[in-house]
């Protein structure tokens, strides 16, 4: 047996995912953009199995409705009558631009990349001029009498489709007027249709997805129906657009996904025809996002999770037993970072939610028991503090100090510190008194993405929001920028510090880890650059080495001191097992386990594993199944524990005891809202 | 309120469809002046009309459907209808006879009374009627017989010579082809019953009398009617004591039979036969309410009662038309709407159990099943059965050997054996057979009832009698296998054998087949068995009888005070030896003695207390008990732990682990 803990088991983490609300994706950089229902951003990295890279949470009553990207560059159009530009580094908005025009629907860029055409609920189009940087208005067109809800700029020509109540208009964008008008048939009478989606295709045909669960192919030259295929049982959301413009893939409120092929019906025809074809099903509720990266469809909506499944892959010709290979999979909503903090020397947790933040005191127990026992409590877990935030402003990262007297957390523009006064905190009531510590005048410290308090409670080491390391000190209730390192990279994103203080180790979606001396103000030195990115990382309790969880699932350590991977990680990592690397879920916590300094506990949101450096690792053949299921004869280095599923947090504290933040699926979707009824087989 | 004692005497219905009669719905008809005034109704020209005739005053003609006056003919002062107005169908006149003495015949659109063609009598006319086929016939008040042409001629001379002999009922028909005219009058020993049959040949009408003597003294003719199907000719006698015989004219023999006693009481009533089957019966009094019933006769059943909405003033009367009754009550005429349907014996089975629940006293006795409907029965293999059966009752030891009797038993027992005959079980037939062969003094009847118990044969209203004859008689081995064959034995006999197997002679006792292995003696608190082998054997048989706690509690304070503490005692110490846990069959369970020790101690628990000879026992039981509770208590508390043991080597159950808890967690 390789350990055997007491687990605070905690559920009381009411964190909700929002549904997915539009989606971008950069070819380029091979990411994809997202926006939920509350206005927040997701920035996933694809090419490196689907790392959620950046949160940018969103403002209070923000929406973001589209998300265009031009090269490097962000834009989002919502509700709120702005298109913003986003600064990736700093994670907030660069630029805003009035649409003057209401509320925007709907964003499109042209191909070259200089112009933006949003669709507003004034039912004109606004250009917008992003050419050298800059994101100016331009002019908008004439205006027709009902709200754009979607628009598209033709690939090649100056000509911009919308789409809106009852009709769809070309538009010249030389001229801002409406070049042809297409009307669409009602289902019913008294009952309008409204254009969910359009998309422009070269050769000017205009695919439209409708209320009425209809995907129309338009001539967009003549304006006439081509084509009008009843794909959904209700209405089209979204649709999307491969590169070769011969597969569109569309879904909506009925959640099935359809891709109409641009194919000959019959063989040796050089007449070619939209056929649509049934993809998957397998998200609950309306599908409100899709998007065609490559040779797979990504699908987003109200149930909050993405769904990628793979058109081409080996099961496509129909096979039963290819398809039932990996062809979908499904990403779950979850943040892929550590959240919550937990103050491990008096029990207390930090419960970060979007714009408050919960401080509770875990419960207390004497006894022990065998394994899966629930321990009776000698007291229970009780809410000490519930802290909204100034102003209503999203929490970007939150930290609490080890003794849990100290409490910090930033929003995208400064950060704050809080000191908390706990007496009594072993009885029933607990009192509690919280005292704002000031930032000083003249060196206040900037806004930060992550945060760690030192465990001497003196200094407060910070990533800011400009991606340099920086290390406050709080000295009489004043907190002031003692140090701020030279920028290094643009992008960081993972902090961690040694436990003896003297040491920070930052990484950088560039997959660069920098050391740095904080004691010494020094930048100690990097580690060697991998190609993929790191997801987690942690100093060892002796402070000399440098674990890392790269997003390949592959752990590799360094020695700090030596300047070079340690010797178990030279003869492991080239090791792993191919059942590990192939993990879909990435390890987003890694931490030694304080009483045995040669077990490192890592998880994701579906295991936790302690990697135990004495043992050998197991045949690179070994499977998940004999992963999971250890043999007392064949042990090795590799012990996972998959109960708890969405595990949210998982910190291991002194004499093997473990806190364990669970999200049950259930609960966490129990609030979605109804789905469309749906017939299923055997109800 | 009939006095015999009432007892269903079960058929084997023939499966042949018969009609029912359905209960009847009733409406006001037509009015007419008085009841006394009412004659007849008779159907008229059309089906769907019906003319009524009264003695004065009016003649209508009303439609069935509508009850609407269609044609009405109003009677001078002084003009008195004697005879029913008929419809000649044949002639298309309507006939009547005024004045007892004057003929009169008219046509359907004559609106005139008066003006209608008249035919005079010397002699005064009793009826007039009418036979399809044939012309109108008049009966005199002489008894003389003669067709409407004829009647200016004498008809003096009749058969009734005396001013006694008056015609009380008379009917015309068509028997076999023959004209024939039933009448009957009363006499004072007799109802005699005059047959005049036309002989078209010699143009002559021959006549033959019947004597149908009264039933008792008391007793008048009510009513008559006659009623034919295809192969017998009944005329139905309603007797004042609600007796209802019938008559068959065809046959030779004396064929007056008595059918049924009607329920209810009856003081005034008219009868009409609706078919061979059913009578409708007016004047029936049933929970004090006069009514129309109609009564089956080859079943005994009523068929439907329906109360009459108002009380008649005089004798009711009741006529026929179609499937209707009408009634005169006052100043009204009823209609009472019958349907007849068929039925299966299924259905009027289900009418018979009905019947017996709601009118229980009223069930009818069947005093002889009537040869006519036995003849047609012997067709069928059981219904030879109740001829078997009369046999051997008839009187077995004085005519036939017992030899024959005895194969004529068997045979019998044969049959009855047989599932499909098993309902004879339960029949009078039976039961009076047990009863004859239990009680009878001379006739050594053991033999027949060791067959009927070991063919299982009893009829369970004779197991108390059987075990009371077998205690009585000393029939040891009778009696065990009367207790082990028999299914149901009732509480009071297994207490009565009980007692009698607690109290007779070993002697006895050892000529019974034991074949059970004794296993008591494995206990290991051996105690003294307080009775013998043999005894207990038999006893612990008695004991393992299934019983229901309640009855048996009754029977047992029945039981004497020494039998029950001898039977305590030997509680005690099965309870005492008794395994808990009894593989074989060998005794009474635990559950079944503790079971018996409560009933006992319950039953006589007054005298247990006060009697100082059942002190030590039910001191020794209670040490017993003592002893045996705090063993099962030890079990219980065995139980628990392996409750738990159980628990823990079950296969994990998700915890309910709610919104927090701190768990205990191994990482293999």
């Amino acid at each position: 047996m390789m350990g055997e803990f007491r687990v605070h088991h905690v559920r009381f983490f009411e964190w909700t995912p929002k549904s997915v609300q539009c989606m971008s994706y950069n070819p380029s950089l091979k990411k994809l953009a997202l926006s939920r229902g509350d206005g927040s951003l997701e920035l996933w990295n694809v090419a490196e199995g689907w790392y959620q890279e950046e949160v940018i949470p969103g403002m209070k009553d923000q929406s973001i409705e589209d998300l265009v990207w031009q090269d490097q560059r962000l834009f989002s159009a919502g509700l709120d009558g702005n298109i913003c530009e986003h600064d990736l580094t700093k994670l907030q908005i660069k630029v805003s631009c009035p649409s003057n025009a209401g509320p925007v629907w709907c964003l499109t860029s042209n191909t070259a990349k200089t112009r933006l055409a949003a669709g507003t609920e004034d039912g004109c189009v606004v250009l917008l001029d992003t050419d050298n940087n800059y994101l100016d208005y331009i002019t908008r067109f004439d205006s027709q009498d009902s709200r754009l809800l979607c628009i598209s700029w033709h690939p090649t020509e100056d000509l911009i489709v919308t789409g809106g109540i009852d009709n769809i208009r070309i538009w010249s964008v030389s001229s801002g007027r409406a070049m042809q008008r297409l009307t669409i048939a009602r289902s019913e009478t008294k009952k309008e249709t409204v254009i969910w989606c359009v998309a422009f295709l070269s050769d000017m045909t205009i695919v439209s997805g409708d209320s009425r669960g209809k995907t129309c192919f338009w001539n967009g030259k003549q304006g006439t129906l081509i084509k009008a295929i009843q794909s959904h049982k209700g209405d089209v959301y979204c649709l999307s657009v491969d590169k070769t413009e011969t597969s569109i893939v569309s879904s909506g409120v009925d959640s099935s996904v359809v891709k109409f092929s641009y194919i000959a019906p019959r063989e040796n025809s050089d007449w070619k025809d939209w056929v649509a074809t049934f993809v998957h099903n397998q998200h609950t509720h309306d599908v409100r996002a899709i998007q065609m990266i490559d040779k797979t469809v990504v699908t987003g909506g109200v149930d909050t999770n993405l769904i990628q499944f793979d058109l081409h892959a080996p099961g496509i010709s129909g096979h039963r037993r290819d398809t039932a290979k990996n062809r979908w999979k499904r990403i779950p909503p979850l943040i892929q970072k550590p959240i919550v903090s937990v103050a491990k020397d008096v029990n207390v947790i930090l419960l970060p939610y979007t714009h408050h933040l919960d401080i509770w005191r875990l419960g207390f127990t004497d006894k022990t028991g065998v394994d899966g026992d629930i321990l009776s409590l000698r007291s229970n877990p009780i809410k000490l503090v519930s802290m909204a935030t100034k102003g209503g402003s999203p929490i970007f990262c939150s930290d609490i100090s080890q003794d849990a007297s100290l409490l910090a957390y930033s929003d995208c523009e400064c950060l704050r510190v809080y000191r908390i006064f706990l007496d009594e905190l072993t009885s029933i009531q607990p009192s509690v008194s919280m005292k704002k510590i000031g930032a000083s005048a003249d060196s206040p410290p900037d806004g930060a993405h992550c945060l760690c308090f030192t465990s001497d409670n003196k200094r407060l080491i910070s990533v800011t929001n400009s991606s340099r390391l920086q290390i406050s000190s709080i000295k009489h209730d004043k907190i002031s920028t003692y140090h701020t390192f030279d920028q290094m990279s643009d992008c960081c994103h993972l902090l961690s510090v040694s436990p003896d203080d003297k040491l920070a180790a930052v990484a950088d979606h560039n997959c660069n880890v920098f050391i740095y001396h904080i004691k010494n103000k020094q930048h100690v030195c990097n580690v060697p650059r991998q190609s993929v990115q790191v997801t987690a990382l942690s100093f060892n309790p002796d402070s000399d080495l440098l674990a890392m969880v790269y997003s390949n699932q592959k752990i590799f350590e360094y020695d700090v001191k030596a300047k070079e991977y340690s010797d178990w990680s030279k003869k492991n990592s080239h090791h792993f097992m191919n059942c590990w690397l192939r993990k879909k879920s990435k390890v987003y916590k890694l931490s030694y386990n304080p009483s045995n300094r040669n077990q490192m506990i890592l998880n994701d949101e579906q295991m936790f594993c302690i990697l135990d450096k004495t043992q050998p690792f197991p045949s690179i053949g070994t499977s998940w199944t004999q992963l999971c299921t250890p043999k007392s004869n064949d042990s090795h280095a590799f012990h996972i524990c998959t109960k708890y599923k969405y595990l949210l947090h998982l910190e291991i504290l002194p004499e093997n005891w473990l806190v364990a933040v669970e999200r049950p699926s259930l609960e966490m979707f129990s609030s979605l809202p109804e789905a469309m009824k749906r017939k299923k087989f055997g109800t | 309120m009939p006095t015999e004692s009432l007892k269903i005497m079960p058929t084997v219905y023939s499966l042949t469809l018969n009609k029912m009669a359905a209960p009847m719905e009733c409406i006001a008809y037509c009015n007419i002046p008085r009841e006394s005034d009412f004659l007849s109704i008779s159907s008229a020209y059309l089906e769907d009309t019906v003319i009524l005739s009264c003695r004065r005053k009016i003649l209508n003609v009303y439609n069935l459907s509508d009850q609407k006056s269609v044609k009405s003919w109003s009677l001078l002062h002084g003009t008195t209808l004697t005879s029913p107005v008929l419809w000649d169908e044949k002639e298309e006149r309507f006939i009547t006879v005024v004045n007892k003495r004057v003929v009169r015949f008219w046509g359907k659109d004559d609106n005139d009374f008066d003006k209608s063609k008249k035919k005079n009598s010397n002699t005064s006319i009793y009826k007039i009627m009418l036979v399809n086929g044939f012309s109108p016939v008049i009966l005199f008040t002489n008894g003389k017989i003669d067709f409407l042409e004829k009647v200016k001629k004498s008809h003096e001379n009749g058969i009734l010579r005396s001013e006694e002999d008056k015609i009380y009922w008379c009917k015309a028909i068509a028997h076999n082809s023959q004209l024939t005219v039933l009448f009957t009058v009363l006499s004072e020993e007799s109802v005699k019953l005059y047959t005049n049959k036309y002989d078209s040949i010699n143009n002559r009408w021959n006549f033959s009398v019947e004597k149908i003597p009264y039933l008792s003294e008391s007793t008048t003719l009510m009513s008559c009617d006659f009623c034919m199907n295809n192969n017998t000719s009944t005329v139905f006698f309603l007797w004042s004591d609600g007796q209802l015989s019938c008559y068959n004219i065809d046959s030779e023999k004396d064929t007056h039979s008595m059918v049924h006693k009607l329920p209810g009481s009856l003081e005034q009533g008219s009868l009409v036969a609706l078919n061979d089957l059913h009578v409708a019966v007016v004047g029936l009094k049933i929970d004090k309410k006069e009514g129309l019933c109609i009564y089956d006769t080859k079943f005994g059943l009523m068929k439907s009662w329906q109360p009459l909405p108002e009380q008649c003033a005089l004798k009711p009367q009741v006529c026929q038309v179609g499937d209707n009754l009408f009634v005169p009550c006052g100043t009204t005429v009823y209609r009472f709407k019958y349907k007849c349907h068929p039925v299966t014996v299924g259905s009027l089975l289900g009418s018979v159990r009905s019947s017996i629940s709601t009118t229980q006293e009223f069930v009818p006795e069947h005093h002889s099943w009537g040869s006519k409907n036995k003849t047609s029965l012997s067709s069928q293999p059981s219904c030879d059965l109740p001829e078997k059966f009369s046999t051997l009752m008839k009187d077995p030891m004085k005519k036939a050997s017992y030899a024959n009797f005895r194969k004529q038993f068997l045979a019998l027992v044969d049959e009855i054996k047989q599932p499909i005959n098993h309902h004879w079980l339960e029949t009078s037939h039976m039961t009076n057979l047990v009863q004859k062969l239990l009680g009878d003094k001379q006739f050594v009847a053991r033999n027949e009832i060791e067959i009927l118990i070991n063919a299982k044969c009893i009829p369970m209203s004779v197991i108390g009698q059987l075990f009371e004859c077998l205690v009585t008689r000393n029939e040891v081995n009778l009696l065990q296998s009367a207790l082990t064959k028999l299914p149901n034995i009732p509480e009071s006999c297994i207490c009565k054998a009980l007692s009698f197997f607690l109290q007779c002679e070993e002697k006895q006792l050892s000529s019974l087949d034991v074949t059970e292995e004794d296993g008591s003696g494995k206990g290991i608190f051996k105690q003294a068995c307080p009775v013998s082998k043999d005894r207990k054997t038999i006893i612990n048989k008695i004991l393992c009888l299934p019983f229901s706690d309640v009855f048996l509690l009754e029977s047992l304070r029945k039981v004497s005070f020494k039998d029950a503490l001898q039977l305590l005692e030997y509680l005690c110490y099965l309870l005492n030896n008794t395994p808990t846990l009894q593989t074989e069959d060998s005794g009474p369970k635990l559950l079944q003695v503790v079971d018996w020790l409560s009933l006992v101690l319950d039953a006589h628990i007054t005298q247990f207390v006060l009697s100082p000879d059942a002190h030590m026992s039910i001191l020794k039981l209670q040490s017993i008990v003592n002893r045996q509770v705090r063993y099962f208590d030890g079990l219980t508390t065995l139980a628990a732990l392996l409750e738990q043991f159980k628990a823990k080597s079950l296969l994990p159950v998700d915890k309910k682990i709610g919104q927090y808890c701190i768990e205990v967690l191994h990482v293999f």
